[in-house]
């Protein structure tokens, strides 16, 4: 439970809505990591962005 | 220092970004529109006979059945199939400008329709274009004439997507992510019966509301004499402008779906106003609804299985052989008469 708690915590400062990380993972606070961490969300969009779209048959 | 973190997390995310549309660039290779342009750009030679249109064609047109159905007292006429599934005109029209681009020149093109197809408005919106209609992506300039004529904004709009595989081809992703999610969704579960174009479920019976639909569409266009949409003209006259004869088919569909829409007092009106238009320009109109009744022969409720297919071409060749032969009387004949059968 504590773990999902410290995830849970890391991933609201990264998205900005903490404002300090949890203990353990100073680590963490990289501008190169929040870019992937950026990047991985926009990628989760675009993966499933697709479920709005009324889906037949598209190649297959 | 805030500023350079700021640019180096702004960095690594377009980084990402880059290689997201490499990827989906690359997936995109292997789909069924980029197959289509590259079967396209090498046309084979001495073609007599085009088939276009969407999955109705594609699944009907067979070359090898046409070739069979052909006299054999005439001289051969090869035939190729461009046809795509889920495509509207002006993807066609699309297809259709290519191969003449690249010096394909049959004596024929088949272009197989259903419903109210050549007359209804194109629609080009951001949700309209995933799937094989992204090819108006490869000629944004043009087909953004067609879905908004004039207009700097939709040209804009295309061409920009068209440069972000991301965005352009945005459905190669999705197909993966659909196709993953169906295994999930189907565990347990009896296996759905599919065909070459999905799920045979996705192409049920018309409702209600789709033959409602069907019934004021067919009324607005009588009503205003609304003439070809801008993309079958651009075909005809592409045709013509080559001395391409052009044959408008009403594809074979099941008696479920000729009960539903072609039953109703409307549609003669239709098909009467669209003969009309076609005779006008210079087109031949074949009534083909009816020529498949074996429901057998169909692998769902609106494409031909290859039985039907082989039933179609093998007539379709034996009528373009006798318009070969006799030229401009039977044309005529075929246009005003209900089933030249």
């Amino acid at each position: 439970m504590k773990t999902l708690i410290w995830i849970k915590a890391v991933c609201e400062f990264m998205q900005g809505c903490g404002t300090a990380l949890p203990v353990g993972a100073g680590h963490l606070d990289r501008a190169w990591l929040r870019g992937l961490w950026w990047g991985a969300l926009l990628g989760a969009v675009i993966l499933f962005c697709g479920q709005s779209s009324r889906f037949i048959y598209i190649d297959f | 220092m805030k500023t350079k973190r700021f640019l180096i997390t702004l960095g690594i995310t377009l980084f990402v970004l880059l290689g997201y549309n490499a990827l989906i660039a690359r997936l995109a290779v292997h789909s069924q529109r980029q197959q289509a342009l590259t079967a396209v750009s090498h046309p084979p030679k001495n073609i007599s006979v085009v088939f276009l249109g969407n999955s109705l064609m594609e699944a009907g047109g067979d070359p090898a059945s046409f070739r069979a159905g052909w006299p054999t007292n005439q001289p051969a006429a090869p035939s190729l199939n461009l046809a795509l599934g889920a495509t509207s005109p002006v993807e066609h029209y699309l297809i259709w400008r290519r191969a003449i681009t690249h010096e394909l020149r049959p004596q024929w093109l088949v272009y197989g329709f259903l419903d109210d197809q050549l007359n209804a408005p194109t629609r080009g919106d951001w949700s309209d274009l995933v799937g094989n209609r992204a090819l108006s992506y490869y000629d944004p300039e043009r087909a953004a004439e067609f879905y908004a004529p004039g207009s700097t904004l939709k040209r804009w709009e295309l061409v920009f997507t068209q440069h972000v595989p991301m965005l352009a081809e945005r459905s190669s992703l999705w197909t993966k992510v659909e196709r993953l999610r169906r295994q999930f969704s189907s565990i347990g579960l009896p296996p759905e019966k599919t065909n070459r174009f999905g799920r045979v479920d996705d192409f049920g019976p018309p409702g209600a509301p789709e033959i409602a639909s069907f019934i004021d569409r067919c009324t607005a266009i009588t009503e205003t004499r609304a003439g070809f949409s801008a993309p079958i003209n651009q075909i005809v006259q592409l045709a013509h402008e080559h001395n391409i004869r052009v044959l408008f088919v009403e594809m074979p569909m099941p008696q479920q779906h000729r009960a539903a829409f072609y039953a109703k007092p409307i549609w003669p009106r239709l098909r009467t106003h669209v003969r009309e238009l076609a005779s006008t320009a210079g087109v031949t109109y074949l009534n083909a609804s009816d020529w498949v009744e074996d429901e057998r022969q169909f692998a769902d409720s609106m494409h031909l299985n290859p039985e039907g297919a082989r039933v179609l071409s093998t007539r379709l060749a034996q009528m373009l052989a006798k318009l070969g032969q006799t030229g401009e009387s039977i044309t005529t004949n075929l246009a005003h008469n209900e089933s030249p059968r």
